[in-house]
């Protein structure tokens, strides 16, 4: 099935995804999205249960589909001239953030590489899509430890004293892909020169960690235990790392956290999708964009009000910007807290986006404990501070992994989930824990999406924060502390408390107090937030 | 049994049945050039307590004790005289080896022959001690020596009597195994001849045209004896001795090299060398000093035994015209090279035989004629076009053709135009190694500017400058492009590309400038004004561009020659954009200065924009005699 100017507009989302429907609808919306192609949710479960056919109805779809993004971006997969790149990407039915996997930079081959080169004149963005493909091949496809790779990334960031990948020049690029090569070599394994190869093998895995250990946790936690797979759109790259005026990041038309009708906008420059989303990197805020790309904030903020209108809800897009061009990505319902959830259906009806029963609908689906601000009661002096992800305050034992979290948890125990990066693998901690807080991401990556869906208070972005695993210890801000010692975290300032802190609850009566004025005379009335 | 009395027994039996004929000469031959070599080390310089013939000894069932007390305790007096305990009894007993051999040769001829006879009769006095235990020393070359044209000498002879020894047998009633000829042999005797007969006939075809590699195989005693003849021009012969829990290989040369190609070869997988110590050539009078090497194998295991007498086998066809190889091949190379070509070719199942046959160097020189004149300059030799490893390389693969064409009944047309396209692919990736580096320069040229333009956008925002150590990774950057140069003008002159310098300068020229450009820019003041920043902001993308076009150029370049229309109108239009740029930049650089003359600014603020502005137009100058040379290149090969 084909997303573009002669694509089919508005396919099922059972069929396709959630990811691939919505992009149908922003390429009929005219909006700047890349050309795409998506491969049902159906072949997965044929593929997952082994049946015949299965495989070479992947072949052939994969076929047809690169004919016609080959004629939709003029470009040739695997060429020695000009190659197309594609990112493989995952998209169930119902959305889930991060749980599954997505390939980037698809069909960089060596020969593609050369390609890149004569067409762009570029060999920093040449290597920098070589490394990605590199790394993401081997960690997705291939299945290897991520250290077998990282551990050159890090001899090369010493060489060339640079603090990130973002800081290595071409040259240094080029020779870390050596290593990379050697270093798959000695492991018995390599990227198949072959483009279609490695289109084939990506798909394989992004329909096959639809049964990943984390992937089923999130659907029974989510209560989506009956969907079917996930669909694989296939969509050619945009190049948000080849130079300063590109980038890539996250927007949500709305505060996901408080509702308020204000657009976050997250952006990294000179970066990829996945920098941003997978919470590896902190990204900057709007200012920054509006400060060396005023057209593109501009651009931004117009797409926004444009998907929400069009779908009727706040929405969290993906956006890449290539030398100062943007696109769109992704569009989906942005998670959201209850409050914000509230807030926001409350806000629609009044803008006339929605009506009233369409509110009120929203509204009851929320669980009334849920809608509940917490806050701390007295004074204290915060040891350390991060940037807000997700709102409310938490008080618990410290963890310093998700195993921890579930068996404090189990033991009766409030438990503070405290990693360096918020990976989606920590979705059981999120879980068991009652906050969580992270040494850096943002607050628009995949792990804070998830903590602020489960309502869990988070701070991310806590720079102040050395994690010793061994040790099973932290310090935060000059102090030590072990794992089962007593945390607060603040994820509406984003401030972080040694010890226990009493909290306070408040309902949100104003809000409540408006949703009761929707309802028809004489229908149930929304009883009155308990406050436990 | 004593050896002695062994001798005596078979000198005492007149009517030998040929069998034992065979054996007991066989065996008189191992024992006299076993002697034979304790005599060269004896004579010979070097450390006494080094010397060690034990495993020669053990393998000629000789006493290893009397022959190290020998050779430990010689001693050369004056130079003139050798002096050694047991000299005499050696001698003597080289002699009776002698009789033996002649025996046994009548008695398998049926006949004696006179020549022989009178030859031992003139030589045999070379054998008489001049004292006790002494002999003068310009005798023991005489005895040992090899004399290439009409000499005799002991050494000459007992090969001669081993070789009619050879003959005889071969004569007598004997079966054929496996192409070999066998004479009294045993049951348990065939698998291991069988063995070195599937390694021998595995790679005889790369013998081609040329004679040799005849085996013959006898029992003799508690042994098995495999000999084979190699080739015929050579008296050089190897001889293998198989009994249980062991093998040895007795290998006589004069060529050392050869002697150490045929070990290396074989490798030393459970065989232990000797005899290619550090032998002094002797300072003696003339002779040619000789190599007996001897491989052990000590083991019980079949298996193994077999897998050794194959890869023996298999080897031998490489030592045939091995000498002649490696002059021809150091010609072109040199002999460390020619070596290694020929220890290659030999495990590469292609051996140097087809290549001679089909011409040696002349084959190679008019292929590389039928190449040149564009590419190789008049008398340029190979190793200055493809540089040492690329020849080596080169050569190798020559032999590889050679051996694949003749092999499939090709002509010597085939193989050489297949010579002459390797020739061309391998100066065609020299060239493209060059051309890479100059992408990887232009790249980091980008960059620069890259990060210049960053600078200058910050300025035009009034915006904090975020990135405080822009500036040293600029230097770092340059410090890196420069090292990249000089690796690749090393590269090319190596590589005789000297048509190609021009264009790794100009690169390397755009890098310095740039980096100029960007520490005055690092130190630029905002208050430079608009104008002037918007105009240095469109001049850092113009440099910018002119090293993307540049990369694409470079790129194309290298696919030219063999590529397609694409490619060299890639390579032309890139080429136009680099020279459009250059342009651009001239008329840009003046707009700065007009802009920077009429606004009211600070003098130091103005000085400092317009000598960025005149590095950043520089580059593109640099870029564009860079992108003249590609063309010039581009053109040669498209035309030429």
């Amino acid at each position: 099935m084909r997303i573009g100017p002669d694509g089919d507009p508005a396919p099922s989302r059972d069929l396709v995804g959630g990811k691939a429907a919505n992009l149908a609808r922003l390429a009929a919306l005219n909006l700047p999205v890349p050309p795409a192609f998506v491969l049902p949710t159906t072949l997965c479960a044929a593929l997952n249960a082994g049946e015949a056919q299965a495989e070479e109805q992947l072949r052939r779809g994969l076929e047809k589909g690169l004919a016609y993004l080959e004629r939709a971006a003029g470009l040739t997969f695997g060429d020695r001239r000009r190659p197309l790149l594609v990112s493989v990407r995952s998209g169930a039915a119902v959305s889930m953030p991060g749980m599954l996997e997505t390939v980037l930079n698809v069909g960089c081959t060596k020969a593609a590489l050369r390609g890149l080169l004569r067409w762009r004149g570029n060999p920093r963005l040449a290597w920098d899509c070589r490394r990605r493909f590199l790394e993401g091949y081997a960690e997705t496809v291939l299945s290897l430890d991520p250290q077998l790779l990282e551990r050159n990334l890090a001899h090369w960031l010493t060489a060339e004293t640079a603090a990130g990948e973002h800081d290595l020049d071409g040259e240094a690029l080029e020779r870390l892909c050596g290593a990379y090569e050697e270093s798959l070599a000695a492991a018995d394994r390599a990227a198949p020169e072959d483009a279609f190869t490695q289109l084939l093998a990506s798909a394989k895995a992004v329909f096959g960690s639809w049964n990943s250990e984390r992937a089923i946790a999130y659907r029974r936690l989510q209560g989506l235990e009956h969907l079917p797979g996930t669909a694989v759109t296939v969509q050619a790259m945009v190049f948000g790392n080849a130079d300063a005026e590109s980038g890539a990041g996250v927007a949500f038309s709305r505060n996901p956290s408080t509702g308020a009708p204000e657009p976050v906008v997250d952006v990294l420059f000179e970066a990829q999708g996945e920098d941003v989303v997978s919470g590896r990197r902190s990204p900057e805020p709007e200012s920054a964009l509006a400060l060396r790309a005023p057209a593109v904030a501009a651009q931004i903020r117009a797409v926004l009000a444009q998907v929400e209108a069009a779908f009727g809800d706040v929405q969290d897009i993906e956006f890449t910007i290539e030398s100062g061009r943007l696109y769109v990505l992704q569009t989906r319902s942005a998670k959201r807290t209850p409050r914000a959830a509230l807030r926001i259906a409350l806000d629609l009806q009044a803008e006339g986006v929605i009506d009233a029963a369409e509110a009120l609908d929203r509204i009851d689906r929320l669980k009334t404990e849920d809608l509940v601000a917490t806050r701390f009661s007295g004074q204290a002096k915060a040891v350390a501070r991060g940037e807000p992800a997700a709102p409310g305050v938490a008080s618990g034992r410290l963890a310093l992994d998700s195993p921890a979290a579930v068996r404090g948890a189990a033991a009766g125990d409030p438990m503070v989930l405290l990693r360096r990066d918020a990976s989606t693998a920590d979705v059981e901690g999120f879980n068991a824990a009652v906050g969580v807080l992270t040494a850096i991401g943002g607050r628009t990556a995949h792990a804070a999406l998830v903590a602020r869906q489960m309502n869990k208070p988070c701070v991310v972005s806590c720079a102040p924060l050395q994690i010793d695993m061994t040790a099973r210890t932290v310090r935060l801000g000059g102090v030590e502390v072990r794992e089962g010692d007593w945390l607060s975290v603040d994820g509406e300032t984003g401030e972080v408390f040694l010890g226990r802190r009493d909290i306070l609850r408040q309902a949100p009566e104003a809000e409540l107090e408006q949703a009761a004025r929707l309802r028809p005379a004489g229908a149930h009335v929304h009883a009155e937030a308990a406050v436990p | 049994m004593p050896v002695k009395d062994a001798v005596l027994e078979y000198l005492g039996e007149r009517a030998l049945s040929a069998p034992q004929s065979v054996s007991a000469g066989l065996a008189a031959n191992d024992r006299a050039k076993v002697r034979m070599a304790a005599l060269q080390l004896a004579g010979g310089g070097g450390d006494p307590a080094s010397r060690n013939l034990d495993q020669e000894a053990a393998a000629a069932r000789l006493d290893p004790e009397a022959l190290r007390r020998l050779l430990r305790q010689a001693r050369a007096m004056d130079g003139q005289v050798l002096l050694a305990p047991g000299l005499g009894d050696l001698l003597k007993a080289l002699g009776e080896d002698l009789e033996v051999m002649l025996q046994s040769v009548e008695a398998l001829d049926g006949a004696e022959d006179p020549g022989l006879t009178a030859r031992w009769s003139e030589l045999k006095a070379g054998l008489i001690p001049t004292g006790p235990d002494q002999i003068a020393a310009a005798t023991v070359s005489r005895i040992t020596a090899l004399p290439k044209a009409g000499g005799d000498s002991i050494h000459r002879l007992v090969m001669d009597l081993h070789k009619r020894l050879n003959h005889a047998a071969a004569a007598q009633a004997s079966e054929t195994i496996a192409g070999a000829k066998a004479i009294g042999l045993r049951p348990e005797d065939r698998a291991p001849l069988l063995a070195f007969m599937r390694g021998l006939e595995r790679t005889r075809p790369l013998k081609f045209d040329h004679p040799g590699l005849d085996t013959t195989a006898a029992r003799s005693g508690e042994r098995l004896l495999i000999q084979n003849d190699i080739g015929t021009t050579d008296a050089h012969v190897v001889v293998t001795a198989v009994e249980p829990g062991s093998v040895t290989i007795t290998y006589t040369d004069v060529h050392r090299a050869r002697a150490r190609f045929l070990i290396r070869l074989l490798g030393m997988d459970g065989l232990v060398w000797s005899g290619l110590e550090e032998r002094q050539a002797p300072g003696l009078a003339g002779g040619d000093s000789f190599y007996l090497v001897t491989g052990r194998l000590v083991s019980d295991d079949i298996a193994q035994r077999d897998d050794v007498l194959e890869r023996l086998g298999a080897g031998l066809v490489f030592l045939i015209d091995w000498n002649k190889a490696r002059k021809a091949l150091a010609g072109l190379s040199d002999k460390p090279g020619a070596e290694r070509v020929l220890l290659w070719a030999a495990r590469h199942g292609a051996g140097h035989r087809a290549w001679l046959q089909l011409g040696g160097v002349d084959l190679i020189a008019q292929a590389v004629r039928q190449v040149a004149p564009g590419r190789l300059g008049f008398g340029a030799r190979l190793d200055q076009v493809l540089g040492h490893e690329g020849t080596v390389e080169f050569l190798q693969a020559c032999l590889q053709l050679a051996a694949d064409v003749l092999r499939q009944g090709g002509s010597e047309r085939l193989v050489r135009d297949r010579i002459g396209a390797e020739l061309l692919r391998r100066i065609e990736r020299a060239e493209a190694a060059v051309f890479l580096g100059v992408i990887r320069q232009a790249g980091l040229a980008r960059e620069i500017g890259a990060a210049i333009l960053a600078r200058i956008e910050a300025l035009r925002r009034a915006g904090a400058d975020d990135d405080a150590g822009w500036a040293a990774r600029a230097k770092r950057i340059e410090a890196k492009a420069d090292r990249l140069a000089i690796e690749g003008r090393a590269a090319a002159r190596a590589a005789g590309l000297v048509d190609l310098l021009p264009i790794i300068d100009g690169a390397e020229q755009a890098v310095d400038e740039l980096e100029q450009a960007a520490f005055i820019a690092s130190i630029l003041p905002s208050d430079v004004g608009e104008a002037v920043l918007a105009g240095l902001s469109r001049l850092c993308r113009l440099a910018m561009s002119a090293a993307e076009a540049l990369v694409t150029a470079a790129d194309a370049s290298i696919d030219c020659p063999e590529g397609r229309q694409v490619d060299a109108d890639d390579a032309l239009a890139a080429l136009t954009a680099v020279v459009d740029c250059e342009q651009a930049a001239d008329r840009l650089e003046r707009e700065v200065f007009a802009a920077g003359l009429t606004a009211d600014r600070p003098a130091g603020a103005l000085i400092a924009a317009l000598e960025t502005a005149r590095g950043l137009e520089r580059s593109t100058d640099w870029i564009a005699r860079a992108g003249d040379a590609i063309r010039r290149n581009l053109m040669t090969d498209l035309g030429g």
